[in-house]
């Protein structure tokens, strides 16, 4: 994990507070890196590319640059559902470079200590079981942190470029 | 398949055949004298407050789909008089001579790790330690155990499982399940459970896993979690029969690990499987399915 998102605790330094936005998909909270997200925007129609990899929704015009698209859903093993009021596009940057992510909704910032994280269980067989960083308990509901990193694969994110 | 035991299979197909409908069933938790409070005393069913879908049960029919092959497939390393060595068992073997020098392969893993998927070396080395310790396990289990001990009987999809009152690390009402991506379609997802995580094992998935097809999947209603010993493990069932206070005797212990060795032997009387739990924890851990 990285530190970047971590907030000097005086006196605890081994017990650093990080700070993470948090999304909705399918009723499921997920937490991610504040350090790597530039923004979040309303959901936008969406162009699609013709012979884009299946995780790729398409792309869209953010002031001039393109953005890819992500089908997180998809990307997590989920069904796919309508877009709503609620639906998000989180701009992140990971692996030196920008992409967009469809989420359900955005909730909020939260702090966490890092005592507060624990790891998930080590069961998982898939490619998406290496996308949960950890787990925390917030409020009684399980908050899941995303290493948004290895959201794709080195293949992957190379594949990007080139779209 | 001995006689005493082909008798003790009818016997259970008769009881089954015999069973009231899932609706009585819970109301006879209390009637059969199970005292929810000495186990937990979160066990007190709550209707409604579950976020999973809890949908009527067609008892008989999933019973009449499901008991006798699954019965079948639980007694048959028990009941096979001599049974052959699995190949496997001997490929294993020489690889635990392997691994006893190696460093655990599952090791803890901290945040700055990840889970890297399981290749099925790894699979095969944690079914070769699987398979090796159970034997022991068993032998410990026996051991642990009084000459007469308690077991508590709890049913999934029409099958009944025991589990030592002493591997037993409480029961909770099934609540709201997080989904974590990337798991094996036995692994239900994470329940809090007293400020820490709790892994929720679909236990029809687990156990019977070629049988649990989409219909099953929709007709199971599972309503509690059988914690497993002080492990962050529980397995799912819809329903607590009761407990039982049994003999050693009445326990017919498997002699060999085979591919369950999450299995420690067959309740005469019951006609129902009874569970080493340190296996059982130990294949989990592993992220190992009932085959091992």
């Amino acid at each position: 994990m990285t530190s970047s998102n971590s907030v000097a605790v005086p006196g605890s330094n081994d017990d650093a507070v990080l700070q993470w936005v948090t999304f909705k998909l399918d009723n499921e909270t997920y937490g991610i890196n504040v350090m790597q997200v530039q923004e979040v925007l309303r959901y936008t129609d969406i162009a699609p590319v013709p012979g884009a990899p299946h995780y790729v929704l398409g792309i869209i015009n953010l002031r001039g640059n393109v953005v890819t698209v992500i089908d997180t859903r998809s990307r997590f093993g989920l069904a796919s559902a309508d877009v709503n009021d609620s639906t998000r596009i989180v701009i992140i940057e990971a692996e030196k470079q920008v992409i967009g992510i469809l989420v359900d909704s955005v909730a909020e910032v939260v702090y966490l200590r890092r005592s507060e994280i624990d790891n998930a269980p080590n069961v998982g067989t898939e490619e998406s079981a290496k996308f949960i960083q950890g787990v925390s308990n917030r409020d009684g509901e399980l908050l899941i942190l995303v290493d948004l990193d290895k959201l794709l694969s080195d293949e992957e994110w190379m594949e990007l470029t080139q779209i | 398949m001995s006689k005493l035991v082909d008798d003790a299979v009818c016997d259970y197909f008769s009881s089954l055949l015999n069973e009231t409908p899932v609706a009585q069933r819970v109301n006879t938790d209390e009637a059969t004298g199970l005292n929810h409070g000495t186990l937990s005393a979160e066990l007190r069913p709550q209707q409604g407050n579950s976020a999973v879908q809890v949908k009527e049960f067609a008892t008989a029919e999933v019973e009449e789909r499901i008991n006798p092959q699954a019965l079948a497939q639980l007694l048959a390393p028990v009941s096979a008089p001599v049974e052959p060595k699995p190949a496997v068992t001997a490929v294993a073997e020489k690889q635990l001579a392997a691994v006893a020098q190696k460093p655990a392969l599952i090791a803890a893993t901290d945040l700055n790790s990840t889970p890297e998927s399981v290749n099925s070396e790894q699979i095969n080395v944690v079914a070769a330690q699987s398979s090796a310790t159970a034997k022991s396990m068993t032998k410990d289990l026996i051991e642990q155990l009084d000459e007469e001990f308690q077991v508590l009987f709890f049913k999934v999809a029409g099958l009944t499982l025991a589990v030592p009152l002493v591997s037993l690390g409480g029961i909770v009402n099934l609540e709201r399940i997080s989904h974590l991506m990337g798991r094996p379609s036995w692994y239900l997802g994470v329940q809090q459970h007293r400020q820490s995580q709790l892994n929720v094992v679909d236990t029809c998935a687990w156990v019977m896993p070629e049988k649990y097809d989409q219909t099953l999947a929709q007709n199971v209603s599972y309503k509690y979690i059988v914690l497993l010993q002080d492990s962050n493990w529980g397995l799912t069932c819809e329903s607590l029969v009761n407990t039982f206070k049994i003999h050693k005797s009445q326990v017919n212990w498997r002699s060999q690990a085979g591919k369950r060795p999450w299995l420690a032997g067959v309740v005469k009387e019951q006609m129902c499987g009874i569970l080493n739990v340190d296996a059982l924890i130990a294949m989990l851990d592993s992220g190992l399915g009932s085959q091992g």
